[in-house]
């Protein structure tokens, strides 16, 4: 090999190892204080999910805390305390994992308010964005220590998900990765997983006196009349033990015009900003 | 197969070690084709029979005009490879458009004619390898250069794979003698290569794919109806870092890939932002394509010379063209012509050739400099609404926008462009500013990237630069904007 090729390969080898080391370094930084990130304009969602599990870390006094998808985001956004909404492809088991922090650290724990409409609520694991918003921000070491057999099965399905237990893997340009390898489920089901994984975060609750509050963001008008009032779901908890959770969860559900959605599931934000103490309001009234 | 993507990732570091433990220069070439035909079939392979068609036509051609010492059959053999060059421009890219265009037209008249439509994908980089050989043909012709019998070479020429797609336009008399000799690798070649690459992904990952998340936004009908202004003036600007992040960003990782390889291929951009006229901005922006209009359609038409009635509609042929070689569709039309009429001016006042050297060349900038670089930073800009506008009525309700959306009822709310996931418009900014520091202090250099600081200091830069584009890069693989062209 020429003296120009192997100064050149040494060269490379150098920056590679530098650019390594600096990376790795990043990135466990960033993993254990997402919040210097984000204030950088760091544009991955899955840091604002560590960030949710990094304020459920947090020793503080606190009676209620608030988990939910992204409508219930737009109600009661995200204030780094209590207030810990995030997105619905965190799936139940997320919002497990948050609740299983906020018991160890909140004192003074009484209500969880999981908010989630209920085209979401019963998602699968195979969505699109699972690596995004599930597998990067809760897959650590630490949550693999409880993690059943029905989060290991699908782990096992995809044996590469498992690097993303290491910090710097989240880190890579890596998004949107392909995780549907089931059938999507239907917007008026609940996937066995999402009634798996209600079921323990009821559980949860129970066995630390702490109060499990479901509650559904508003709806638009047309899925209200599409999914005859989400009847497959109230057919699906009937008899169940989720059927007293769901009871005052359905009466929960508004509906507000089409119109004013931004999409499927979203309001528009301006809507929302005239309207949001009616929503909440509306939306807590069965639980009064 | 996109430089942006995690197959180039793989594919450029094994050809990189094979092709330089090749010895024999042949062999070389066997192998360089033999990626490159690999690199382009990625995309499609159906269409690499149109590359290899497009080549051997030209081949062939540049042979027969050189076994013949009569100028009609050079004329028609000329002639031949004009027709199969811009036949498969017609028919693959703008044979819908005249066809709709002429149902259309013919409906105005009362005559209802049924279009044949052909719906064929456009492959990728036909505008770019026909010209290209295109130009070798035509240089054989005008005895600019003598041809090449070496078949594999000429494949090579056609086919490298850093320029196949997007450029830049090489010439044969510049890029075949690279391909026929022995090439050498140098260090201080290679890491100038890495260096040019670095710069390139900077400008497309981070800058091009970031803008257009806000891009198309901006340009979506629904959000031009209700916008402010000042929305759809920021929306203009960040195409205009779009369309040159993403464009020129491609051309310097082809350069860079290609220095790699010990190939030199031209520089397309120099910096077109720091213009202080239009007739410097067309010198600046894809430089292999307007000196391929200027050298094979101009100056054949007759240049500057003759009547001023001539020149004139020289300046608008050749602006119109150009519009038009960037796609089937009268919005590219109408951009040339608008650039062309602001080119026209400076040409009756002749002033169309001031402004050789790059701004504050001398070590002077004058507030007048400046400000003249910002007015044709605007006018630039407003030619882009053109470029980008799905058609000339969005266009126009676009310009109209900005003019005249002003008052409560429209939305100044610039959060109107925020979706999760992506970097906010405060730090695309910032990124935005980054570029412009670093293109501004480098300007003179054709290499943005390639230069020293003491201490070591420009390595320091560069791996900042390196983690910006980890950290805010956008990784989706969006393709490169002049792929469509």
């Amino acid at each position: 090999m020429d003296k120009d090729m192997t100064r050149f390969l040494l060269w490379v080898a150098k920056a590679a190892l530098v650019i390594f080391i600096a990376f790795v370094a990043l990135s466990w930084v960033g993993y254990r204080r997402p919040g210097l990130f984000v204030g950088l304009g760091y544009p991955k969602v899955w840091l604002n999910v560590v960030e949710r599990i990094r304020a459920a870390e947090k020793d503080q006094v606190a009676d209620t805390l608030f988990i939910g998808d992204s409508v219930s985001g737009q109600l009661m956004p995200l204030d780094h305390r209590h207030v810990l909404t995030s997105n619905g492809s965190v799936y139940a088991i997320g919002q497990y994992l948050l609740t299983k922090r906020a018991i160890a650290h909140f004192k003074g724990l009484k209500v969880v308010l999981f908010m989630s409409v209920p085209n979401v609520i019963g998602h699968k694991f195979e969505r699109r964005n699972t690596l995004d918003n599930f597998v990067k921000p809760f897959l650590s070491d630490e949550d693999l220590e409880w993690a059943d057999s029905t989060l290991t099965d699908k782990l096992d399905s995809t044996p590469s998900l498992y690097w993303y237990v290491l910090p710097p893997m989240k880190f890579l340009p890596i998004s949107e990765r392909n995780l549907e390898n089931g059938v999507y489920k239907r917007p008026d089901e609940l996937s066995e997983w999402a009634i798996h994984w209600l079921v323990e975060l009821k559980r949860l609750c129970a066995s630390n006196s702490v109060r499990l509050i479901l509650a559904s963001p508003p709806v638009g008008t047309a899925a209200m009349e599409k999914y005859n009032g989400w009847a497959h779901i109230r057919e699906q908890v009937a008899g169940t033990e989720l059927e007293g959770l769901f009871e005052p969860y359905f009466r929960s559900i508004a509906t507000y015009p089409d119109d004013e959605l931004e999409d499927a599931v979203h309001w528009k934000q301006d809507f929302v900003e005239r309207k949001r103490p009616e929503m909440i309001a509306r939306m807590l009234a069965p639980f009064k | 197969m996109l430089f942006n993507s995690a197959e180039f990732l793989v594919f450029f570091p094994i050809v990189f070690a094979i092709y330089w433990s090749i010895r024999q220069v042949r062999i070389q070439n066997v192998f360089l084709l033999i990626a490159s035909y690999v690199f382009y079939g990625w995309w499609d392979p159906r269409f690499l029979s149109l590359v290899v068609f497009s080549s051997l036509v030209d081949y062939a051609c540049g042979i027969g005009i050189l076994n013949t010492n009569d100028d009609r059959r050079k004329r028609a053999i000329l002639t031949l490879s004009l027709i199969t060059n811009l036949g498969l421009l017609g028919l693959f890219k703008y044979y819908g458009f005249f066809a709709s265009e002429l149902a259309l037209q013919a409906g105005r008249l009362g005559v209802h004619i049924h279009p044949v439509t052909l719906h064929v994908v456009l492959p990728v980089g036909i505008s770019f390898y026909t010209f290209q050989t295109l130009s070798y043909t035509i240089d054989v012709y005008k005895g600019n250069m003598r041809p090449t019998r070496d078949l594999i070479s000429f494949l090579t020429y056609v086919a490298f794979f850093p320029q196949l797609v997007a450029g830049p336009i090489e010439r044969a008399t510049s890029l075949l003698p690279q391909i026929t000799k022995r090439r050498r690798f140098t260090f201080d070649g290679a890491v100038s290569g890495v260096e040019q690459v670095l710069w390139g992904f900077f400008k497309k990952i981070v800058i091009a794919d970031n803008c257009a998340h806000f891009v198309d936004m901006a340009f979506s009908s629904d959000r031009i109806i209700e916008a402010h202004g000042m929305v759809l003036i920021v929306g203009a600007v960040l195409f205009a870092f779009q369309i040159y992040g993403d464009f020129s960003g491609y051309s310097d990782i082809a350069i860079g890939v290609s220095r790699m390889l010990g190939i030199e291929l031209m520089t397309n951009f120099s910096y077109p932002y720091f213009s202080r006229s239009i007739g410097e901005f067309w010198r600046r922006w894809h430089i292999s394509l307007s000196t391929w209009f200027r050298d094979y359609l101009y100056i054949p038409l007759g240049g500057s010379r003759g009547t001023s009635g001539q020149a004139i509609r020289n300046i608008f042929v050749i602006f119109l063209v150009s519009g038009f070689w960037h796609g089937a569709n009268k919005t590219f039309i109408a951009w040339g012509a608008y650039h062309a009429f602001l080119f026209l001016p400076l040409y009756l006042l002749g002033h169309n050739r001031n402004d050789l050297q790059i701004i504050g060349s001398d070590g002077h900038i004058s507030v007048r400099d400046m400000l003249r670089l910002m007015v044709t930073f605007v006018l630039v800009c407003i030619g882009w609404v053109l470029f980008r506008a799905d058609n000339l009525h969005q266009a126009y309700s676009y310009l109209l926008g900005v003019f005249t959306h002003y008052g409560e009822h429209y939305s100044f709310d610039l959060r109107l462009f925020q979706m999760r996931n992506q970097i906010s418009l405060g730090v695309l900014g910032v990124m935005i500013l980054i570029l412009l520091a670093i293109e501004w202090t480098n300007r003179r250099r054709d290499n943005t990237l390639h230069f020293k600081w003491y201490f070591g200091g420009h390595r320091l830069l560069q791996f900042a630069i390196l983690m910006v584009i980890l950290f805010y890069g956008e990784f989706n693989q969006t393709e490169f904007i002049y792929f469509h062209f």
